[in-house]
């Protein structure tokens, strides 16, 4: 018997072809397979193709369930760059793969969390909304925290 | 992959940032309006602190000595490992005053003494004396915020005791403060951390009880109950359970596996159910365990051990034991078998150990700071 196929196209229009069984990890697609029985093209319009293809990596993966976790670790490890992180992070959280969207939230945590605090609003795209006192009677309200 | 600059949808920063530590956090809050707005969301301060309890290893903190300030911090997984410099007692204003932040034995007239009284979702609440009059702090040790409570002074009582404790049902914080003024009149007082204020409540502490040792109950408080295990008058003992619900703020008696129940117990709480460790005299000691709340015949025994060196203090969050073996201080995993030491003496009976809870829950009045 022929393992069924499913086709996924990013947002950019790529197509990307996965096993049917390997593709309904995701909690997202494997709703959408049992409803219309998902034989046409699956669009995905929020995940860019680069990051697709990492989701599709980690979706092909043959770990053993014991080193799953370790494996996942370091999937994320490899893809140190917060903006590549974040699109995995909002991809796996989107399409609903749990493990991949713990791994990659974990991971932009332990970045951010020595991060000054001008470099947290880089890195989260954070726009500056105070003036300069306002930042500092917040400072003085929370000096216990600094 | 991200050339333009988007903002980041709210599920997925809320996501990321309950995996970052609270004093971090606490921190970011200056970063911008929206950031705090997210930050300061009970429902985003709950789930980061029901991931800090679910997924971070746990860091227990000993207080040596019940009126000392000196605490050590250690992993569970490791209790002999002591983390340097893990946490800082606060410090009053007043050099003069420094009550937790110096180590502060003896009781002195004058003096200040101060002992944990209770530890719930990463707040530790001290209490002190100085002169005849309480007082109370309640501190978050993830983000160093310190909050001192409005002065209570009952005259004319002789006998005190106060503890701290989780209302889930009103999402606050709360000390009941029990005070015996004579024979049959005992009077309850309740601090609740959302009203800022303390009241003075009708409901009754059973009468003709007396509550046993402050260090007869351990690690209760975080399910919306408090509970004092109790004699009858100038017995020894232990007769019944009283229960407080911090939500109804109610009493009521819980019945023991058997009246009369020995002299030499400890109330717990084991996976959120009530527990019961006792010596005896003959055969070591037991653990027991209430299957179904409120239901005296529901007590299970749960765990034997005939060594008579051995003292239990309570479970930890985990579900392993604290004992002291000889005075060491030692735990119990039961899962992998194992004991662990810490690899130090303590006093049984004037230490507390406390979990260390990662946790952004601060006093409400500064939630609302936008």
């Amino acid at each position: 018997m022929s393992k069924k196929t499913l086709t996924l196209m990013s947002k950019d229009k790529q197509l990307f072809n996965i096993e049917e069984h390997l593709a309904v990890q995701s909690v997202t697609i494997r709703n959408m397979v049992k409803e219309d029985g998902a034989s046409s093209v699956i669009p995905l319009p929020r995940v860019d193709s680069e990051t697709l293809a990492l989701v599709i990596e980690y979706l092909n993966r043959q770990q053993a369930p014991e080193e799953d976790e370790d494996y996942v670790k370091k999937f994320v490890d490899e893809r140190g760059e917060i903006p590549t992180l974040l699109e995995l992070a909002q991809a796996a959280l989107d399409l609903d793969i749990k493990k991949l969207m713990d791994a990659a939230c974990m991971k932009v945590a332990d970045l951010i969390k020595d991060f000054t605090l001008e470099e947290v609003r880089e890195a989260l795209r954070i726009e500056n909304d105070r003036t300069p006192e306002e930042e500092k009677a917040i400072r003085d309200e929370f000096q216990w925290a600094f | 992959m991200a050339t333009t600059i988007e903002k980041l949808p709210d599920h997925l920063l809320s996501n990321i940032l309950i995996r970052v530590p609270a004093r971090t956090l606490a921190q970011m809050r200056s970063i911008s309006k929206p950031l705090n707005a997210l930050l300061s969301q009970p429902s985003f301060i709950k789930s980061h602190l029901h991931r800090s309890i679910k997924t971070n290893d746990e860091i227990l903190l000993v207080f040596k000595h019940l009126y000392s300030s000196e605490v050590t911090a250690h992993p569970s997984t490791s209790p002999h490992l002591e983390l340097p410099n893990f946490i800082q007692l606060p410090v009053g204003d007043d050099p003069s005053d420094k009550y937790l932040g110096h180590a502060v034995i003896g009781a002195v007239i004058g003096a200040v003494i101060g002992a944990v009284i209770g530890a719930v979702n990463g707040l530790i609440c001290f209490s002190y004396a100085r002169t005849y009059a309480y007082f109370f702090q309640i501190w978050n040790t993830s983000i160093s915020a310190l909050l001192e409570l409005p002065q209570l002074t009952i005259l004319g009582e002789f006998k005190s005791n106060y503890r701290f404790g989780f209302d889930p049902y009103n999402d606050d914080y709360k000390i009941v403060y029990i005070s015996k003024l004579s024979k049959d009149v005992m009077l309850v007082h309740i601090y609740s951390m959302r009203k800022c204020c303390w009241k003075s409540v009708t409901e009754r502490f059973p009468p003709h009880l007396e509550i046993l040792g402050e260090d007869n109950v351990w690690g209760d408080g975080h399910d919306g109950r408090l509970y004092w295990l109790c004699c009858n008058e100038y017995d020894i003992y232990s007769k019944t359970i009283v229960a407080f619900d911090l939500g109804a703020e109610t009493f009521s008696l819980i019945g023991l596996p058997v009246d009369n129940w020995g002299f030499r117990n400890r109330l717990g709480v084991l996976g959120g159910k009530l527990c019961l460790m006792s010596r005896f005299e003959d055969h070591g000691w037991e653990v027991w365990l209430m299957n179904e709340y409120g239901i005296a015949k529901s007590w299970e025994k749960h765990h034997v051990a005939d060594a008579d060196n051995i003292s239990a203090f309570g479970f930890t969050l985990g579900n392993e034991l604290l004992f002291t073996n000889s005075d060491v201080l030692s735990m119990y995993d039961p899962i992998a078998a194992k004991v662990k030491s810490f690899m130090f003496e303590v006093e049984p009976h004037g230490t507390r150990i406390v979990p260390y809870v990662d946790s952004l829950i601060i006093f409400f009045k500064f939630n609302i700071i936008n």
